[in-house]
């Protein structure tokens, strides 16, 4: 765990409020997580409106690096959100923060309008479905501690890194696909993603 | 529990959104078997998220600033989902609701039975479920307790689950839920285990080839 170290070198008061931030950490959502949450729970339009003005430009860069042109980027943005606010009921803080399920809305709409192809999902109320004997306690909670991680160790990745990543996760590309995009070897973006990859996870399992 | 999984890479390209429909409902299919798999798509899609924050709304050129009437209560931009329950046939008790619901919207039957069976070898019978002359080649197999294949080769990488028995090759042993890839060239021999029938999906690119001269005759008289 980050920290122990400081904890020990500054005292017992650092080690009470390392303690009161790790509970905090079991606790609190990010910023946007919460103005989901009061769509889903209140209807409310103000905290839609925020997370419209934070989402849409994001989304519509999105769909573009995913080869949308400029007006189908636009419309798949705005049936995106109309379903974040349709479907907000269906949000569970539990096991997403609001990108990561915005972000799953987006990949399903864009494959829906664009390719004209639908994307297979899991049943969870299938009877043949084999649920997990040991589920960690708070397996799938996402603090807002455990997402300023991860997003600070996205930035601190190196560019060779990080455009791999970029391209596999947000263009949507197979592995052979980046090696001819970027000229280098299949082995070579393996093992870039297998290296950033294991950063990340780091930082994931750490919070 | 499922013990033979996609690769992460397989698992990262559905996260994503980058595979296609029919690889979709393959791995679906094993997901509904495997909670470890669920858990590492999850993290991925977490990832997805992560980078779309950091995506910035520098790159976002023009995009408009105020949400255009979605929240009015009249909005009908989002069509509801049409969850009709599917016809409850033999194929529900042994194929998870991905694969059940594929095989519905391609054929309109949910029963073993009615769908379009052809031989394939002694013991074996498979029913094609998409064949386009560009691919991708998607069926369903159906081999008989002990029913051996023909020794063959593979012209694409493949990709088999498991729904019901289980078979062995010279790689291992593959059970309900269990994912065999088959990489391109690569030449296998399953044998089906005594007990149950063996059912699997099977999604390829490109047909098998026998590796056996009299094989590959036979199976091209069978195709014409």
């Amino acid at each position: 765990m980050k920290g122990t170290g400081m904890q020990a070198a500054s005292g017992s008061i650092d080690a009470e409020s390392t303690a009161r931030l790790a509970s905090k950490r079991r606790a609190r959502s990010d910023e946007r997580t919460v103005l989901l949450l009061r769509v889903k729970r209140e209807r409310c339009e103000a905290s839609f409106n925020e997370l419209y003005r934070y989402y849409a430009p994001r989304l519509c860069a999105f769909l573009r690096q995913k080869g949308a042109s400029d007006r189908i980027s636009q419309e798949v943005m705005q049936d995106v959100m109309a379903r974040v606010w349709e479907k907000a009921h269906q949000f569970d803080a539990a096991t997403a923060n609001a990108s990561t399920w915005i972000f799953t809305i987006a990949r399903n709409r864009f494959i829906d309008h664009v390719r004209k192809e639908s994307r297979s999902e899991v049943d969870m109320n299938d009877p043949l479905l084999v649920r997990d004997p040991t589920p960690a306690p708070d397996a799938g909670l996402q603090s807002a501690e455990a997402s300023l991680a991860l997003r600070t160790a996205i930035a601190a990745l190196p560019q060779a890194q990080a455009e791999i990543l970029k391209l596999i996760y947000l263009r949507g590309m197979k592995q052979q696909a980046v090696a001819t995009q970027l000229s280098i070897s299949l082995n070579t973006v393996k093992s870039r993603l297998r290296l950033a990859l294991e950063k990340l996870r780091r930082e994931m399992e750490n919070i | 529990m499922a013990r033979y999984h996609p690769s992460d890479d397989w698992l990262v390209a559905y996260a994503s959104g980058a595979v296609d429909e029919q690889t979709s409902v393959l791995i679906a299919t094993h997901l509904t078997y495997c909670p470890e798999c669920r858990e590492e798509v999850a993290r991925h899609e977490e990832i997805g998220g992560a980078l779309l924050d950091v995506l910035g709304a520098g790159d976002a050129g023009d995009a408009p600033d105020e949400a255009p009437n979605i929240t009015a209560p009249d909005s009908n931009m989002v069509p509801q989902d049409e969850d009709a329950p599917l016809p409850k046939g033999s194929l529900a008790d042994i194929a998870p609701t991905p694969l059940l619901k594929y095989i519905y919207d391609l054929t309109g039957k949910t029963d073993l039975e009615q769908l379009s069976w052809t031989f394939y070898g002694v013991g074996i019978d498979r029913a094609v479920l998409v064949d386009g002359p560009e691919g991708p080649l998607v069926r369903l197999l159906k081999a008989q307790p002990g029913a051996k294949f023909p020794h063959h080769r593979h012209l694409s990488e493949e990709l088999t689950v498991v729904i019901q028995g289980a078979y062995k090759d010279n790689t291992g042993r593959y059970d309900v839920g269990d994912v065999q890839c088959v990489s391109m060239e690569a030449a296998h021999q399953p044998i089906v285990e005594e007990g149950d029938v063996c059912i699997a999906l099977v999604v390829s690119e490109r047909p098998t080839v026998p590796t056996n001269f009299l094989a590959r005759v036979a199976q091209r008289l069978l195709d014409a």
